[in-house]
C-alpha cells in the first residue's frame, strides 16, 4: 500500500464521502441517462460516455441513505474498473484532499445497516467525518437483476417519488 | 538456445508451420481412407510428413523426427503398394497426428520435446512397415467423448488470417477517416459552417459505412474452419458404435461472422454426435432396409435472404413419433391425450426438451437428452432458430438459420412511456396499427391477457409498459394500438408499444454484468442523438406469453421462464366460462381458436335442431355447451328456446377446431383465463365433462371439447375415437 493517497470527495445527502482518486476517472456534470426498468433500484441508469454505455448507481439509494430530493445539476463521478467504467450519481462534488492511510480510523461499532459493508473506514477531518468508500464494494455488492423483478408492480413512478 | 536472437520468430513459425501441417496430414488420411491408393493424396501426405520431419530435425526435436520418419516408411510402402492402409493403419497415422499436436503444444509452452514414450506408437508403424501383416494388438482409440484435439484447438481461435488487400483497404478508408474528421473538424470551429458542414458530414458517412463494411468482412470467416475437424470426429464416433458414415461437406466456403463460426462449434458437434448415434443404423439393419451400408451424414452452409443455413442431414432411420409422443408421456410432459393430437411436426420439436431422450439406453455419445436441448439454446443465444424434419426410413434433416453477423444490426426503434427502446429486425414480421374501433372490435381482454384477433388467428399480446413495470397491464383501447408482431423461435406474438419510429443500424453492446438477469433486453445501443437505448429482446419477452396461443406445440415446449412453477408440465391454461345457470366450465385455452361475439341474427337453425352461424363467409355448427352439460332428453328444442330468447342478444362462442372443422361452443358468458393444477377428480361421469377442479376457489368442471361437440354434432368427429 502507498505510504500516502488522495481522496476525491462528495456529498450525498448530509454526508461526506470520499474515494481513493486512483479509482476515479472523470466528474461529469448531469448526462442524460437512459433509464433501465427492471433494473434494481440502486441502478440510476445508463449513460453515454464518448461511445461506451456506463451504468449509472444513485449512490443515495445504493448508501441506503434517507430518500430525498437530489439537486437537479448532480454531478456523477466515473470509476474506472476491471470490466470499464460505472458511474456514481452523487449530490456535489468536494474538494482533493490529501490522505494518510495510516489516519482512517475503524468504524464506530454503532454504525450499522448497509452502509457498514461500504465503508473503509472514517477520516476525521478538522470539521467534519468524511466517509471513506470501498469502490468495489459499492459495485460488486450490488444485487444482480433477475428477471423476476423485471416487472415491478406498476406504476414505478411513484416508487421513485416516494 | 533460447537466447539467440530472432529464436522465439523462428519458433513460432516453425509452431505455426507445423500445426498447418498436423491438420493437413489428418484431413488427407481421411481423404486416403476413403479413397485408398489415390497418388496425389499420397504425395501430399509424403509433402506434409516431410517438411515436419525436416525442420524437427533442425530444431532438434528428434522423438518428432523419428514419428515422422516412421509413418513415412510405412506410407512409402503403402505407395509402392506392399501393404494396405486398412482401417487400422489409418488409425495409427491419426493416432500420429494427436501425438504430434500434442507435442507441438508442449512446444510451445515449454520450448522442450514432451518426454512421452512413442515407442508403442512407434512400433505400430514400423511393425506394419517390416512385417507388413495386419496388426495383433493395436493400441485402443481413444474413447470418443474425450478425443484430445478437441481442445487443442482454443489457443489458436483468438487468431485471424485476413487477407492483406482487405487490411490495405481499411488503412486507405482510415486515411479518408481522418481527413473526413479534420473537415469536420474545421467547419465546426468556423464561425459559419453552413453548407460546409453539411458536405463534410456527408462524406464523413460515407466513409464510416465502408469502414463498417470492410471491418465487417474481416471478421467473416469461411463456416469450413469449425468444420474441418469434423470428418475426424465423424469416424471416431462412428467406430465407438460401431458403425460405418461418412461425412459429406457442402459449402464450406460460405462465409460467417468469427463469433457466430466459434458458436457453432458446440451445437454442429452435438447434431453430428446426435445423428450418428440416433440417426445412421447399424451396417446390417440398413442392409435389410435396403440402404447402402455406409451412413452418409451431409452438412451444408448457404446464404439465403440475409441469414446463413447451415444443413445437417443424416439418410438414417429418421425420427420415430410415435415413440417420441409415448416417451414424452412416460415422462409426464404430456397427457395421452394432448401427445395425440400433437401434430407430427410439433411432437418432432419435443426432442429438443431439456432431458428429453428416446434413448433405450445412456451410451457414452448420448441419450442422457442433453444434446439437443443444448444445442436449441445455443443456437437461439445467438439469433438462430433450429428447425427438423424427417421421414421414416428416410432420415432426418436439422437447419440451422442464424443471422450473418451479431456486432452491428437493423433496428426498429420504438417508444414507450417517453423512452425509446431498439427491436431487432431479424425477430419483427410486421407493423400493425389499429384505429380505436378497431381495437376495440379486435382485441379482446381475457383477464390479464389481451388476445389479438389477426386474420382470423388469436395474437397473443405482450404490452411493453406493463412488461417492464412502467404503465398499466392494460392500456386504453380508446387511443387506438400500436403493435409490433413477433416472433422468437416458434412463437408469433404482439409487442402493444406507445409509438414507432424510424429504424437504425445500431451497434450492440453488452448489458454490464449486473444487469444482464434482466431477460427482456439483449443489450445497449447509443442512437444517432448520443443517447442511449435498450435492446429489446424478442426472446425474453415472448417467455411471458405464457401459452395463450393456438398453436399447441407453444404449451409444449415452453420456454424457460424461470418464475415459473417447477411443476409447470401439469399446469394447463384455461378458459372460464359460465354455462347454464350456475355452471362453471373450463376449456383448454390450447383448443381455443378464437373468440367471437357473434350476433344473435346470424345464427340459422337447421331441421333437427342444428345450430349454424355464418361466419366469415362460411357456416360455422354451434353447440351451446350449457344443453350439453344439463343433457336434458329434449336439449333440442331446448336450444330452440334459448335461440328464441337470444334472439335480441348475441351470443358468446369460443370456435374450437376440431381436424378439419370450426366448431364453435356457446356459452353464455366468458369469465376469466386462469392458470390451474390438471387434478381433475374423474368421479363425475356426464357427458360432455372430463372431470372437475377447484378453480379460484370455486369448483369447475373441466369441459370434454370432444365430448360435447360429438353430443350434438356426431358427424363432424367421424374417425374419432368413441
Amino acid at each position: 500500500m502507498k505510504g500516502f493517497h488522495q481522496l476525491c470527495s462528495f456529498q450525498v445527502g448530509d454526508q461526506l464521502f470520499g474515494l481513493d482518486i486512483e479509482r476515479v476517472q472523470e466528474i461529469l456534470m448531469p448526462p442524460p441517462l437512459t433509464r433501465v426498468p427492471g433494473a434494481p433500484p440502486e441502478v440510476a441508469g445508463l449513460l453515454n460516455l464518448r461511445g461506451q454505455i456506463v451504468p449509472a448507481i444513485d449512490l443515495r439509494r445504493r448508501l441506503g441513505l434517507p430518500e430525498g430530493t437530489s439537486p437537479a445539476d448532480a454531478p456523477h463521478v466515473v470509476l474506472r474498473g476491471d470490466e470499464g467504467a460505472v458511474s456514481f450519481r452523487v449530490d456535489a462534488i468536494g474538494d482533493i484532499l490529501p490522505f494518510e492511510p495510516s489516519a482512517l480510523a475503524p468504524l464506530p461499532d454503532n454504525l450499522r445497516g448497509p452502509l457498514r459493508s461500504l465503508l473503509l473506514g472514517v477520516h476525521a477531518l478538522p470539521d467534519r467525518l468524511l466517509l471513506v468508500l470501498s469502490a468495489d464494494a459499492v459495485v460488486d455488492g450490488l444485487s444482480p437483476a433477475s428477471s423476476a423483478s423485471a416487472a415491478p408492480s406498476f406504476p414505478l413512478r411513484s416508487q421513485e417519488s416516494r | 538456445m533460447g537466447d539467440t536472437p530472432g529464436w522465439d520468430d523462428v519458433m513460432r513459425e516453425f509452431l505455426l508451420e507445423s500445426r498447418e501441417h498436423v491438420q493437413g496430414i489428418e484431413s488427407t488420411v481421411l481423404e486416403l481412407e476413403a479413397q485408398p491408393g489415390s497418388q496425389p493424396l499420397m504425395a501430399q501426405l509424403f509433402r506434409a510428413l516431410h517438411t515436419v520431419k525436416g525442420t524437427c530435425g533442425f530444431l532438434g526435436f528428434t522423438r518428432l523426427e523419428a514419428l515422422m520418419h516412421a509413418a513415412e516408411e510405412m506410407l512409402g510402402l503403402a505407395r509402392d503398394r506392399r501393404l494396405v492402409l486398412d482401417r487400422e493403419r489409418v488409425s495409427t497415422l491419426l493416432a500420429l497426428a494427436d501425438a504430434a499436436r500434442g507435442a507441438l503444444e508442449h512446444i510451445e509452452a515449454t520450448g522442450l520435446e514432451p518426454a512421452v514414450d512413442h515407442s508403442a506408437l512407434l512400433a505400430r508403424m514400423t511393425g506394419a512397415a517390416t512385417a507388413s501383416k495386419p496388426l495383433q494388438v493395436p493400441e485402443p482409440l481413444t474413447p470418443p467423448g474425450a478425443l484430445p484435439w478437441r481442445g487443442a484447438a482454443t489457443g489458436v481461435d483468438s487468431k485471424l488470417r485476413v487477407d492483406v488487400a482487405l487490411l490495405d483497404r481499411l488503412m486507405n478508408l482510415m486515411g479518408e477517416l481522418v481527413l473526413a474528421r479534420n473537415r469536420v473538424l474545421q467547419c465546426a470551429a468556423s464561425p459559419t459552417p453552413g453548407a460546409d458542414l453539411a458536405t463534410a458530414s456527408q462524406r464523413l458517412d460515407v466513409v464510416t459505412t465502408q469502414v463498417q463494411q470492410v471491418v465487417m468482412k474481416t471478421r467473416l470467416q469461411p463456416v469450413g474452419q469449425v468444420w474441418n475437424r469434423f470428418p475426424r470426429l465423424v469416424r471416431e464416433l462412428a467406430n465407438g458404435c460401431g458403425k460405418q458414415v461418412r461425412l459429406q461437406l457442402q459449402g464450406a466456403d460460405t462465409e460467417l461472422d468469427k463469433t457466430l463460426v466459434e458458436a457453432l462449434h458446440d451445437p454442429l458437434t452435438h447434431l453430428l454426435r446426435n445423428a450418428v448415434d440416433h440417426g445412421v443404423e447399424m451396417p446390417e439393419q440398413r442392409r435389410a432396409a435396403g440402404k447402402p451400408p455406409v451412413g452418409c451424414l451431409t452438412l451444408s452452409a448457404s446464404h439465403e435472404g440475409g441469414l446463413v443455413h447451415l444443413g445437417m442431414s443424416d439418410d438414417g432411420a429418421g425420427i420415430d413419433v410415435q415413440r417420441v409422443r409415448q416417451v414424452a408421456e412416460q415422462r409426464g410432459l404430456l397427457t395421452a391425450d394432448q401427445a395425440a393430437r400433437l401434430s407430427d411436426a410439433d411432437a418432432r420439436m419435443l426432442i429438443f426438451l431439456p432431458g428429453f431422450s428416446t434413448a433405450e439406453r445412456v451410451t457414452s455419445l448420448s441419450g442422457r437428452g442433453v444434446g439437443m436441448d443444448v444445442v436449441r439454446t445455443q443456437v437461439e443465444r445467438i439469433g438462430g432458430t433450429v428447425e427438423v424434419r424427417s421421414r421414416p426410413g428416410e432420415g432426418t434433416t436439422f437447419t440451422l438459420k442464424i443471422p450473418l453477423t451479431l456486432a452491428i444490426i437493423p433496428a426498429l426503434l420504438v417508444t414507450c412511456r417517453g423512452d425509446r427502446y431498439a427491436l431487432p429486425q431479424a425477430s419483427l414480421r410486421e407493423v400493425v396499427f389499429l384505429e380505436p374501433e378497431q381495437a376495440r372490435r379486435d382485441i379482446t381482454r381475457i383477464q390479464g391477457a389481451c388476445v389479438l384477433r389477426l386474420r382470423g388467428e388469436l395474437l397473443p399480446l405482450v404490452v411493453l409498459a406493463a412488461e417492464l413495470g412502467v404503465g398499466p397491464a392494460t392500456p386504453d383501447l380508446d387511443a387506438g394500438a400500436t403493435l409490433v408482431v413477433l416472433q422468437a423461435g416458434e412463437r408469433t406474438f404482439g409487442l402493444w408499444v406507445d409509438a414507432i419510429h424510424d429504424t437504425e443500424e445500431i451497434v450492440v453492446k453488452p448489458l454490464w454484468k449486473h444487469l444482464k438477469g434482466l431477460a427482456c433486453y439483449a443489450g445497449a445501443t447509443v442512437l444517432g442523438d448520443g443517447r442511449v437505448a435498450l435492446i429489446l429482446d424478442a426472446m425474453g419477452l415472448c417467455s411471458r406469453v405464457g401459452s395463450v396461443t393456438e398453436v399447441q406445440a407453444q404449451r409444449v415446449v415452453p420456454e424457460t421462464a424461470p418464475e415459473a412453477a417447477p411443476a409447470d408440465e401439469n399446469r394447463e391454461r384455461v378458459l372460464l366460462c359460465r354455462a347454464g345457470a350456475e355452471g362453471r366450465v373450463a376449456i383448454p385455452l390450447s383448443r381455443v381458436t378464437r373468440l367471437e361475439e357473434l350476433p344473435a341474427s346470424d345464427v340459422e337453425r337447421l331441421s333437427g335442431g342444428m345450430e349454424m352461424a355464418r361466419y366469415h363467409g362460411q357456416l360455422l355448427p354451434l353447440v351451446r355447451v350449457a344443453s350439453v352439460l344439463e343433457a336434458r332428453p329434449g336439449a333440442t328444442e331446448q336450444l330452440a328456446r334459448n335461440v328464441k330468447l337470444a334472439l335480441d342478444d348475441s351470443l358468446s362462442v369460443v370456435v374450437t377446431t376440431h381436424a378439419e372443422t370450426r366448431v364453435g361452443l356457446v356459452v353464455d358468458a366468458i369469465l376469466d383465463v386462469a392458470e390451474v393444477e390438471l387434478a381433475l377428480q374423474r368421479e363425475t361421469r356426464r357427458p360432455g365433462v372430463l372431470g372437475s377442479m377447484v378453480v379460484q376457489s370455486r369448483a369447475t368442471e373441466f369441459l370434454d371439447v370432444e365430448g360435447t361437440v360429438r353430443a350434438v354434432h356426431p358427424e363432424l368427429l367421424m374417425g374419432g375415437a368413441p
